[in-house]
């Protein structure tokens, strides 16, 4: 065995596998110049540790922990953790944005998509709870159209309407912009609605709406949260009456 | 504020202490370490999606500090590091210190590392300095694990000649 100084070096840091590390013990035994040399690398690594080790004990300035609190946060990031915490945390839960494209393509651009259609979708993230709240016209889209006289030709138009297992009506929705179409879901939280599934749609893909499907993201959520079936149209508009409030399981 | 956003930010501030003794070990020069580092923090900031979760914070700050590094030695041109007044960077550096000399160990270390080549330093920085296991630090720098080791060995025998005398550092 050819004892080379990275070969020591690795021995003398517990680098190597409990073989190698045997095979180097052996060729120790009757070389007193490599264990000196083994032991002088042990002790400049413990001088070199130490002698850096008093800058972790300094206080760090004040400027730079104040770059740490203050400093923007990466939009992307906050978009995504956002959408975690939406559809659980566990990756294999994890509802992605959806756009008809390859999966690798998807998840390459997904996150970029959805950012670039949210300002003019009406989506924004609260930046307390972490959710994805409706605003502009999807809120009032969600609040006031019925999906049993949704209008073709509008922009937004709801899909179905339910409520869900734990009593909060949602409805699924779609927005048209020039190049893409957002699918999506939302439910009724509060005062507000929060976006539960998201997929964003490209254009030339609108056999799913014409087959009257959904993107498998929002298809997911809705079987995922449905009690029961879809609301008819009379419950539907008589749950908008009283402005979308539960009641009860 | 978002609690997940400020979990993130206390989990970067806590890396702060390793994240400044990793810069001071490549830049050789305290002002320079701290703009290193307040660096590392704003693009790190701004490039948190690039971070994949699941993945070492640590890991990923480091190699943020040491591409900037490495960038701003390109982009200023810059061959030689300037190491500061050895007393003036030991006194700063080891305020905490028990005696004198700890001091002009530091000091001395800091000169020792200046005089290595780039790739060797950033290493032996990782490895010696910070106690990262061979495999940590060649995730830091996208590099094989052989190359850290080799990196490291060259470098070492330069850092025990510099500390012990020449016949101490080679195997002869």
């Amino acid at each position: 065995m050819d004892m080379s100084e990275a070969l020591l070096i690795a021995y003398a840091d517990g680098e190597l596998s409990g073989e190698e590390s045997r095979r180097v013990e052996a060729a120790l035994e009757s070389r007193p110049d490599l264990r000196a040399f083994v032991e002088r690398q042990r002790a400049l690594q413990r001088a070199v540790e130490s002698a850096f080790r008093p800058i972790l004990a300094e206080g760090v300035p004040e400027t730079l922990r104040n770059t740490v609190f203050t400093k923007p946060i990466s939009h992307r990031w906050r978009w995504s953790r956002a959408l975690d915490r939406l559809t659980g945390k566990s990756p294999s839960r994890r509802i992605l944005l959806w756009s008809g494209v390859p999966a690798a393509v998807a998840l390459a651009c997904g996150l970029v998509l959805g950012v670039a259609i949210v300002p003019q979708s009406g989506i924004r993230v609260d930046s307390v709870t972490g959710q994805m709240i409706a605003q502009g016209a999807l809120k009032s889209a969600l609040q006031t159209e019925l999906a049993s006289a949704s209008i073709p030709s509008r922009d937004i138009r709801i899909g179905i309407s339910f409520k869900a297992k734990d009593g909060r009506y949602c409805r699924t929705f779609e927005n048209s912009g020039a190049n893409a179409a957002l699918s999506g879901l939302a439910c009724r939280t509060g005062n507000a609605w929060s976006i539960v599934a998201l997929a964003g749609v490209p254009r030339e893909r609108s056999e799913y709406r014409m087959a009257g499907g959904m993107p498998e993201p929002v298809r997911a959520a809705v079987s995922q949260l449905i009690a029961g079936e879809a609301l008819d149209g009379a419950t539907e508009r008589a749950a908008r009456d009283r402005g979308w409030n539960s009641t009860g399981k | 504020m978002d609690p997940s956003t400020e979990s993130i930010r206390t989990d970067i501030a806590a890396l702060l202490p390793r994240l400044r003794r990793f810069a001071l070990s490549l830049t050789a020069n305290r002002a320079d370490a701290d703009d290193l580092v307040q660096d590392t923090v704003e693009r790190a900031l701004r490039h948190l999606h690039q971070w994949q979760r699941g993945t070492k914070l640590d890991s990923w700050m480091f190699r943020i500090t040491q591409n900037l590094w490495i960038d701003q030695k390109r982009a200023r041109r810059v061959r030689e590091i300037v190491v500061d007044d050895p007393e003036a960077a030991a006194a700063a550096a080891v305020d905490g210190a028990r005696d004198a000399e700890s001091k002009l160990v530091f000091a001395d270390m800091v000169r020792a590392f200046a005089e290595l080549p780039e790739d060797q330093r950033v290493v032996t920085a990782l490895v010696l300095v910070d106690g990262m296991s061979y495999r940590e630090a060649a995730d830091v720098l996208n590099v094989p694990i052989g190359t850290v080791t080799s990196r490291l060995a060259r470098a070492r025998v330069a850092l025990a000649a510099r500390v012990y005398g020449e016949e101490g550092a080679k195997i002869v």
